[in-house]
């Protein structure tokens, strides 16, 4: 009957491998990538959670084995050992490993994705201006740059070119918010008094939720948005609508 | 001396507990019964409770309670067979005829992504995998209807999926689901009446818009006028920049239509009651029909608003340097623009004019805006155009002003001769400039 309880410690190992195994297909996954940069991201996640994986069933079956044997021996008292010079470094070594060959792992992904000198040089560039409790996006309008009167200034909406970087500099108006689009594996704190650069490119026209990862006052449910991904051609004509209405004398508002 | 501090604890510990117990009996508030009647007016039928009560009865008869807010139908109404209570979105049927056939359009193509999942249903031919958010009541309950019939046999299956198909695509709230919307992402700012006093309202600044003056700073329209729906839909749509107002473009485009039919109804009702209150405090008396005149007389106004929007001579021309130079020129010239006697020769807010000495010998802000506020104008440097950044939008804010407050409108400014002060083309020069000013400082 006491060896059940070691029993149970393994049939909970296999049901918590199994969930995580079964929940790809089960669809309780993160959402399909969007962005270049989430599929080495995606890579680095799987990678982590087989280390991990192993690692738990490693414990778990120590300690299933240690409740099987507890269980066996009737009579004595356990035997206590201290410092064990090899053991230590074993444990110590082999961790230790590990989290090395994780972070040795991730080192490119962090820097394709922060390293201010690997970032692309060239691409549609846009400020997101986060604030209690909206984003606002300033596109760069028919000329290409940024700070010029032909901005085109949205609320709650990015739109940007498919297939191509998208260089993003981040400000806050008066809170830490975070700039998390979820199937594109990105996720950007903002700091107030802070211009925060951020790169991306999307893989394929569609539209991807924005959210703020950061509590960031009683509207911060409300901070949702949306990046709208366009194919090259689309963009440009969107570009050139919103000139258009940029020029506007207002003649289409009175109807 | 040392005390056994288990007691107090146990004491402490227990308290807490038993305090739970009742916090764990309380239920949610119940949406309010009635809408209350404002302070001022209160204050104007002190001496009379009899007519005050009178008056909330006839308001409430003419308006609904916040569960099931309406018009009282007008006379005129019904002969020119309008009737804002009905909205709808049948394609080919008139309606309340308030929303144009383009964005009906929208509308439904909008409901049809929102309702992407039981309208597949519908299509695949399984009525039984429909499922109606619970949050749409009135839309359940409809649906429940359709189910009802065709289980009865008054309707086939054919006959209910396409049924069912205009029901979810032809979605539109009604007033008391609007209303029941504007209690969950509205009224903490704006109040249950509209009156721009919910509870957040306090921690605002500036402070969210009290609806029953009627008066709406950022349209499109000469002033003075009340606000069109295409000017409420953006302000939902877009927020206004620089203020607590969010974009409420996660919302569906049926339900910020919806939206925009609970904030004119809260601004009628709030601006007939300001005027029957004014009224009763000059003349200590109300006519029989007096709600339903006024009433009338607000709701014409909303609709004469279509005729006022602001379309400029020209489109806006490309910024040169001479323009902006010519706009500077103007927004520091006193018998032109004299913009900069209350934005500043920098046009950071700070001119004389927005100031004065106070009582306490400190500088205090030299104007009251409508809602009795101190108000300061904007600092132009800060890129922040809360009616929009658009040329348009700023020369429409320059020609008509923001009313409510002492922006003037310039577009209609006439020199003592009786000609127009500025011209279309030094609006547009003063926008440019405006922009400069934005565009000139490199971080912010």
């Amino acid at each position: 009957m006491r060896h059940l309880a070691g029993l149970l410690v393994l049939a909970l190992l296999a049901a918590v491998v199994a969930w995580f195994a079964l929940s790809p297909q089960l669809g309780w996954w993160l959402p399909a990538p969007a962005s270049t940069i989430a599929h080495p991201i995606d890579a680095l996640f799987d990678g982590i959670t087989v280390v991990i994986a192993i690692g738990f069933a490693l414990v778990m079956m120590l300690l299933a084995w240690a409740v099987w044997r507890g269980a066996r021996v009737q009579s004595g008292r356990a035997r206590t050992s201290h410092g064990h010079l090899g053991l230590e470094l074993l444990w110590s070594g082999a961790i230790g490993a590990v989290l090395v060959g994780i972070a040795y792992a991730q080192l490119p992904t962090w820097a394709a994705l922060r390293d201010p000198n690997a970032m692309p040089k060239d691409g549609t560039t846009a400020n997101v201006i986060a604030h209690q409790w909206a984003w606002r996006f300033e596109h760069p309008g028919a000329d290409g740059q940024l700070g010029t009167v032909d901005d085109v200034e949205t609320a709650s909406e990015l739109v940007v070119p498919a297939g191509e970087p998208v260089l993003l500099t981040l400000r806050s108006r008066d809170v830490i918010h975070s700039f998390f689009v979820p199937e594109m594996r990105i996720k950007q704190d903002v700091v107030p008094g802070r211009a925060t650069p951020l790169w991306f490119t999307i893989e394929r026209p569609g539209t991807y939720e924005v959210v703020c990862a950061e509590l960031c006052g009683f509207g911060h449910y409300a901070m949702a948005g949306r990046v709208r991904a366009l194919a090259r051609p689309e963009y440009d004509a969107w570009v050139a609508e919103t000139a258009r209405a940029r020029n506007t004398s207002g003649a289409e508002d009175a109807r | 001396m040392e005390r056994d501090l288990r007691p107090p604890i146990r004491t402490l510990l227990g308290g807490t507990l038993l305090s739970l117990i009742p916090a764990c009996g309380f239920e949610p508030p119940e949406p309010p019964r009635t809408y209350a009647t404002a302070a001022e007016t209160r204050t104007a039928f002190a001496e009379d409770p009899e007519a005050l009560a009178e008056l909330e009865r006839e308001l409430l008869a003419a308006f609904g309670p916040p569960a099931a807010p309406r018009y009282a139908p007008l006379e005129a109404w019904a002969e020119q067979d309008f009737d804002p209570n009905r909205p709808d979105l049948a394609l080919g049927v008139g309606g309340s005829g308030e929303i144009d056939d383009a964005e009906r359009v929208r509308v439904r193509a909008d409901n049809r992504a929102n309702f992407a999942r039981q309208i597949a249903a519908l299509e695949r031919g399984e009525p039984d995998d429909v499922d109606v958010p619970s949050r749409l009541p009135a839309l359940r309950a409809a649906w429940r209807t359709l189910r009802e019939e065709n289980a009865a046999g008054r309707i086939d299956l054919a006959r209910l999926r396409a049924r069912g198909v205009e029901l979810f695509e032809g979605w539109y709230p009604s007033l008391a689901d609007s209303s029941a919307t504007y209690r969950v992402e509205c009224l903490h700012c704006h109040g249950v009446e509209g009156g721009g006093d919910g509870p957040s309202a306090q921690y605002l600044l500036p402070r969210p818009r009290d609806f029953r003056h009627g008066i709406f700073k950022y349209t499109a329209l000469a002033q003075p006028s009340r606000p069109r729906r295409e000017d409420l839909m953006r302000t939902l749509a877009d927020g206004l920049n620089g203020t607590s107002m969010p974009s409420f473009a996660r919302l569906s485009l049926a339900e910020r239509h919806g939206l925009a039919d609970v904030v004119r109804l809260l601004s009628i009702r709030g601006e007939v009651e300001r005027r029957l209150a004014a009224t009763f405090a000059d003349e200590g008396e109300l006519e029989d029909s007096a709600v339903a005149t006024e009433t009338a007389d607000v709701f014409e106004r909303w609709s004469a608003a279509r005729e006022k929007v602001v379309v400029a001579a020209t489109e806006a021309p490309a910024s040169t340097p001479e323009l902006v130079a010519l706009g500077s020129a103007l927004f520091h010239d006193a018998t032109k623009g004299n913009c900069s006697s209350c934005h500043g020769e920098g046009g950071a807010g700070d001119g004389a004019a927005a100031w004065k000495i106070g009582l306490s010998g400190r500088k205090e802000p030299a104007y009251l805006d409508a809602w009795g506020r101190a108000i300061l104008p904007r600092d132009l440097r800060t890129g922040i155009y809360s009616g929009g950044s658009r040329p348009i939008d700023i020369y429409r804010r320059i020609w008509s002003g923001i009313p409510g407050t002492p922006m003037p409108a310039l577009g209609t400014a006439k020199k003592p001769d009786g000609t127009l002060a500025v011209s279309n083309a030094e609006i547009w020069a003063l926008v440019h400039y405006v922009r400069s000013l934005d565009a000139a400082t490199p971080e912010r």
